[in-house]
């Protein structure tokens, strides 16, 4: 059990490490860290689910020893892999949406995949599944510990990593011993080894691993914070602060800095304290130092910049020595302005975009009434907004606009300045006439803002701009109900021209998984119930860890306590489990129970604002933490009894359930529910889920199975049909959401996949000719991915919703279209031997063609009647519509405007008729071939004259 | 199937297969290869609006082949066909016809003070009323208003402004030149065109801030009627052209070449990107390339880029790079040579090359001083420019 205790231990770490490295491909923002996290645990589970589908025995030390080496290696690769990336792919731009997942995926998946195959086929001494279980539990609990209250602060990302590995190394190493005295043994050794390799190993790694992303730039300094690693790099004289690869702030001051600065602070006739959230590196400071006698406080989102940036040999924030220094706060700007007894005459906040909920909790009402009380009665709270400058789009609008109220909303009065980027002040009255004036009066010299400047900047049609910018009616932002946020995604998801199609692909893809896992269970309801709890605890340890965020602020060493509430809890309830385990019906009622009442309770809590104290919050937000984690741990002993397989195959079935669902909490409740529905409601979901779950475990009679190891066996296969809709589905989803129906359609018209086409059709008739040479599984699935988008195309954009025929007519090409007259009698002559394009190509026939364990039928004998009078049909519109188009009179009836839907987008009919075949094809035999496709109906008549041949 | 056995029946048959694949597939490779198919995947199939908007006017540069509509604005040269959206995105194909989908419909106007951009030889010290359409023919990393080129004109806030409101603007507000710029003027050549047409007649002066990635032709028929031009060389090699904006170089330089045979006042600009466009040796082909084809007098601005768009986690270009990319051009023999977006002591006054005073003295964008008398300096030095 070692080795899964070093699993769960290492892959917390890694995990972690990984997140924030990958930070950077979408500028840090919460839906890509949503996607990561979805993504690693869809890989785990995916692993798991490989585990439980290929193999029912434990692996051999054989297989486990090299298996463990290799995680050893990639944990440390994984950091190499993210920074190589960057360096050489990146180059500092933002990938979009898809690129993300696709780039995610292929760093992840040597990592994950293997962890989680190897978690699920160890073998387990007793206890199988839930013992592995526990131990990956408290590895997890161990690793986020270390992590947070050692790694975190003391090491960097890939001496972290290398610590990881080395637990690896040293789980190789025990595999071979026998007895535990020698085991220990083993294992002091390996440990002391890995040490020493690590202690000669970690700080150049460290440097090459920086080298690796920071190639052509000095390093200054690096160091841990709480929030991740920070780099400070100098490239020709200028200094870049970088916070996990993403860059935070440059030494080299501005325009707009300078007009944000002195903008804000001619505001007041004598500003005397000033308070600057973010921006300490940045101009923002340079600009600070041209007023000698002021008061400064810097606190920044991370705090433990502060600190690295104080320990930097020179000054890089350029105060002079000859004045008041500087106060750095190391700690939550936030919290630090609830308590503070300072009162300012103006605060700064020159914020990034809003792209995490960590900064949006610095733009709400709630906040805003913080600072309020923070500052003078004549004080003044300036921030500025990342909007472009010459036009402001609809998604613009309401991101600032929403902002904008909440401002109002507090302190009663705002107003607005045009800029490179948008300015939103506190006091309605404040004016930038006297700007120049006051820069006069204070003796300050500028070097870009000037009369000039202003006249270009305070144009009339700019002000009216501006003004229009905050004027659209959003709601204002709430810690609870973070709208700023999700109009930051929509923001975002322009800017990445992506939308929320791609999700929603994601999410059919766990979904298609999960569902293919519960139905192929021996009981469906426990594993729903394990599926639903996976959702509704991920979920939960999220949405708890929000609140006791924004109520605390960003307690970095608390939130790492919570994390480990939740695994101590799990584990705990992996232990009252296994004990209960003979009332395993009992047990999956509570809880399931549970979970939808500490759901309900959170939502209520939050709805009723009844977490308003302290004293009252902290506990309670703890407890329900660990209930949360306990919950989980209890039901998965008692789900594994009902599943009646093979250790490994019920190890891989369990955790894949357990991970699909948590990743389908990350993305669907972490990223997308809390944005859109808010927190209370998203609890309120999750509750509903588990309702759900609930009544499934009612309804079912969950009878222990007899059935033995062996009949599972037989049933391998028996999940194999959701594959081809799952791609089918993904397929459909492309082309109907409108952001990717453009490059789904662009991908099917181009060249080089038209070629592969025609190449892969012409293949088809040869491997008919020599069916021997070529494996008909690979022929099936190659065929099936190629052809899968030109085949279903039609069925999504079609004038006429008919495949393979009418394309003559149809006013635009697609790439079936396009391939007909070439494409159908290839398959025609494919077909003439034993209907090899029918049975095996075809992907609307693979589709058709569900688990070898379920009994279809032959279709009554009357289909062949009907697929005659299909093809007659088919052979008379086919020449009936093109005569028609070509009739030039005004006709009466008209078979071509009969025929033609006028839609290029899918019907409701369509997706009906694609449910009644899915559906129909579990009982009989391939219902749309056989009764509806001419190609098929034609080559059978051919079939059936060869047997009749060859029977005379 | 398994146990079959060879007989002339059969070989016959398998042949018979065996050549029908070949003829079929060599058949479908052909017709995949045949010119017609050329260029399909650029552009937005099946995007165009419902209906067209009203002033939609049939677009100058186009031909029909067949069935597809050829746009020939621009290189992309979009093949489209009914309904369909070009690459650039402001034109559409409605009834076999071409339309540009954006005329006489901005989507930003605003009052600049022309340093901003930049022109710095052209009526210095004056006011330029900028106008812009949504769309543009290039995918700039680092766009400042992709908002605006990167959007459909459907999406954007828009403001009826014909031809005539346009020029009636600038004149009510003695405004003595219009600039079409923020996004690629190029995308709504109409207008430009009928703008600018009409704007000669006022006495009002036109201004391209442009990519220059257009065909040589409408860039004649473009120099015709602009008075002056800034266009922005991204980078000096095909490979960075494609990689930061999604477009080749040759065509900008041809345009750009075809501008200045038309008479129009050409300044150009060079943002340097940090590891996109900072190379010192393709800045110093760059200039080279000015001095021998549009002259050592023709100004160029390089400018200091500030993360925008998908170069978020691009950090600022570092003051030194400008110094150094401004030695470059002034070793190559470029007379004009400005920084902008960037205050580092010099690189925005204009300086005369035969006596090497400043004639014109700059912060920022306001003139601070002027001494050029209808463009000539006190030591009798004719500037080159367009100043009054």
């Amino acid at each position: 059990m070692f080795s899964a205790f070093v699993i769960g231990f290492s892959a917390i770490v890694v995990q972690t490490i990984a997140f924030r490295e990958l930070l950077s491909f979408g500028s840090g923002n919460e839906l890509v860290l949503g996607l990561t996290f979805g993504s690693w645990l869809l890989l785990s589970g995916v692993g798991c689910w490989l585990a439980a589908r290929w193999k029912s025995r434990p692996l051999a030390n054989t297989v486990q020893i090299p298996l463990q080496l290799w995680l050893a290696v990639v944990s440390v690769g994984v950091v190499f892999a993210v920074r190589g990336v960057k360096a050489t792919y990146l180059l500092g731009r933002n990938p979009g949406l898809a690129e993300t997942f696709l780039l995610t995926i292929m760093i992840l998946l040597p990592y994950s995949l293997i962890s989680g195959y190897t978690l699920a086929r160890l073998p387990a001494d007793s206890g199988g599944a839930p013992k592995v279980f526990f131990w990956d539990s408290l590895g997890a609990l161990a690793g986020g510990l270390c992590f947070s209250l050692i790694f975190a602060t003391s090491l960097g990302p890939v001496e972290s990593c290398m610590l990881a590995g080395i637990a690896h190394l040293t789980a190789a190493a025990v595999l071979p011993a026998r007895s535990f005295r020698k085991r220990a043994l083993v294992a002091c050794c390996a440990l002391i080894g890995g040490l020493l390799v690590f202690l000669s190993l970690h700080k150049s790694l460290e440097k090459s691993a920086a080298a690796v992303q920071f190639h052509d730039q000095t390093i200054l300094k690096m160091g841990a914070t709480e929030y991740g690693q920070v780099v400070v790099s100098q490239k020709d004289g200028q200094t870049s602060l970088h916070e996990n690869g993403v860059l935070i702030a440059t030494s080299a001051s501005g325009s707009f800095e300078e007009y944000f600065v002195h903008l804000a602070l001619s505001q007041h006739p004598d500003p005397k304290k000033v308070f600057v959230l973010s921006g300490g590196l940045g101009g923002i400071s340079q600009e600070l130092n041209e007023y000698p006698d002021l008061e400064i406080d810097f606190a920044e989102l991370n705090p433990g910049l502060t600190r690295v940036l104080r320990d930097l040999a020179d000054n890089p924030r350029g105060f002079e020595k000859d004045r008041p220094k500087p106060r750095y706060l190391e700690e939550d700007a936030r919290r630090f302005l609830e308590k503070t007894p300072h009162q300012y005459d103006v605060i700064l906040m020159p914020l990034p975009d809003p792209s995490t909920l960590s900064i949006n909790r610095y733009l709400t009402e709630e906040f805003f009434g913080v600072a309020r009380n923070a500052l003078k009665t004549d004080g003044v709270l300036f921030l500025s907004l990342n909007l472009p400058p010459n036009s402001t789009s609809q998604e613009d609008r309401l991101l600032a606009s929403s902002i904008f109220r909440s401002i109002k909303g507090s302190f009663g009065s705002a107003a607005v300045f045009p800029g490179a980027r948008l300015v939103i002040a506190t006091a309605q009255k404040t004016s930038a006439r006297n700007l120049l004036q006051r820069l006069n009066e204070r003796g300050i010299k500028t070097s870009f803002v000037n009369q000039a400047f202003l006249e270009a900047t305070l144009t009339p049609d700019r002000i009216s701009m501006a003004q229009h910018a905050v004027d659209a009616s959003a709601p204002e932002n709430h810690d609870l109900r973070p709208v700023s946020f999700l109009y930051f995604l929509n923001v975002w998801f322009k800017r990445a021209e992506a939308g929320l199609g791609f999700f929603v692909l994601f999410l059919f893809l766990i979904l298609a998984v999960a569902t293919s896992l519960v139905t192929s269970s021996q009981e469906r309801a426990p594993a729903f119930a394990l599926f639903s709890s996976g959702l509704t605890g991920l979920s939960l340890e999220l949405a708890l860890m929000l609140i006791f965020q924004l109520k605390f602020g960003s307690l970095y060493i608390a939130l790492a306590v919570m994390i480990a509430s939740f695994m101590a809890g799990m584990s705990a309830g992996t232990i009252v489990g296994m004990k209960y385990d003979s009332h395993a019906r009992l047990i999956l009622w509570l809880a399931d129970l549970g979970f939808a009442a500490l759901s309900a309770a959170v939502g209520l809590l939050l709805s009723f604002n009844i977490l308003g104290d302290d004293w009252l919050a902290a506990p309670v937000l703890f407890a329900f933490t660990v209930l949360s984690g306990f919950l989980g741990g209890l039901q998965l002993p008692s789900v594994s009894k009902y599943l009646c397989e093979s250790g490994t195959a019920q190890a891989g079935r369990v955790f894949a359930l357990d991970l699909l669902g948590a990743s389908l909490g990350a993305v669907l409740i972490g990223a997308l529910a809390v944005p859109y529905l808010g927190l209370a409601r998203s609890c309120f979901v999750l509750a509903g889920v588990k309702a759900l779950s609930i009544i499934g475990i009612a309804t079912s009679r969950l009878e222990r199975s007899s059935m033995r190891i062996s009949d599972i066996d037989s049933q391998s296969g028996q999940s194999s049909h959701w594959i081809p809709w799952a791609v089918l589905g993904s397929l459909m989803v492309l082309a109907l959401a409108d952001d990717t129906a453009t490059w789904v359609y662009a991908l099917s018209l181009h060249r080089g996949y038209l070629v592969l086409v025609v190449l892969l059709l012409t293949g088809g008739v040869f491997a008919a000719i020599r069916p021997r040479t070529v494996s008909h599984l690979a022929v099936r699935w190659f065929s099936f991915l190629v052809l899968g988008l030109v085949a279903t195309f039609p069925l999504a954009r079609c004038y006429f919703k008919v495949p393979y025929i009418f394309c003559h007519v149809c006013p635009r090409q697609c790439a079936f279209g396009i391939l007909r007259p070439y494409a159908v009698p290839l398959m025609l002559v494919a077909n003439l031997r034993g209907k090899f394009w029918c049975s095996v190509v075809c992907p609307l026939g693979t589709c058709q063609d569900p688990a070898p364990t379920i009994k279809r039928v032959s279709l009554p004998s009357l289909a062949r009647s009907v697929s005659w009078l299909v093809l007659l049909f088919i052979i008379f519109t086919y020449f009936a519509v093109d005569w028609s188009k070509s009739r030039t009179e005004t006709p009466g009836f008209d078979w071509y405007n009969f025929m033609f839907l006028n839609r290029y987008g899918i019907t409701a009919a369509v997706v009906l008729s694609i449910l009644v075949f899915a559906i129909t094809s579990l009982r009989w035999r391939r219902p749309f071939c056989n009764l509806l496709c001419p190609i098929g109906t034609v080559s059978q008549l051919y079939l059936d004259l060869e047997k009749a041949r060859h029977a005379e | 199937m398994r146990n079959e056995t060879l007989n002339r029946r059969r070989f016959l048959k398998l042949s018979a297969m065996g050549l029908a694949a070949l003829s079929m597939g060599a058949r479908g490779l052909q017709a995949i290869f045949s010119d017609s198919r050329k260029a399909l995947a650029i552009g937005f199939p099946n995007d165009a609006p419902s209906s067209l908007w009203k002033w939609a006017r049939e677009a100058d540069w186009y031909e029909r082949s067949g069935t597809f509509v050829k746009c020939t604005l621009c290189p992309h040269e979009c093949v489209l066909q009914e309904n369909d959206r070009g690459f650039c995105r402001a034109r559409v194909v409605k009834n076999d016809k071409l339309f540009s989908v954006v005329y006489g419909n901005p989507c930003a106007i605003h009052v600049d003070p022309i340093e901003k951009k930049p022109l710095f030889h052209f009526l210095p010290g004056s006011p330029i009323l900028s106008v812009a359409m949504a769309g543009c023919n290039l995918r700039c990393l680092n766009c400042q208003n992709w908002e605006i080129s990167q959007a459909k004109p459907e999406t954007t806030q828009n403001f009826d402004l014909s031809c005539p409101e346009l020029i009636q603007a600038a004149a009510s507000k003695q405004i003595p030149s219009i600039a079409y710029t923020y996004t690629e003027p190029i995308t709504f050549f109409e207008y430009v065109k009928d703008a600018s047409t009409l704007g000669h007649q006022h006495k009002l002066r036109n201004v391209l801030v442009t990519a220059g990635y257009i065909n040589e032709p409408p860039a004649r028929e473009l120099g015709r009627l602009v008075d002056a031009a800034n266009i922005d060389i991204k980078a000096f090699n095909r490979f960075d052209c494609v990689k930061l904006t999604g477009s080749t170089l040759d065509p900008v330089l041809a345009a750009t070449k075809a501008l200045k045979d038309e008479g129009v006042w050409i300044e150009l600009t060079r943002l340097i990107v940090p590891n996109y466009s900072d190379n010192l040796d393709d800045i110093r082909r760059m200039c080279a390339w000015i001095r021998e084809t549009l002259g050592p007098f023709t100004p160029l601005h390089f400018s200091r880029f500030h993360s925008a768009y998908r170069l978020s986690s691009v950090p600022p270009t570092p003051p030194s790079s400008l110094e150094k990319a401004y030695k470059v051009a002034k070793d190559e023999g470029l007379a004009f040579v400005y920084l902008g977006n960037i205050d580092i002591g010099f690189g925005q006054d204009t300086i005369c090359p035969k006596c090497g005073e400043k004639v014109i003295v700059r912060q920022g964008f306001e003139v601070i001083r002027n001494r050029l008398t209808g463009g000539k300096c006190p030591c009798g030095f004719q500037v080159p420019g367009i100043w009054k």
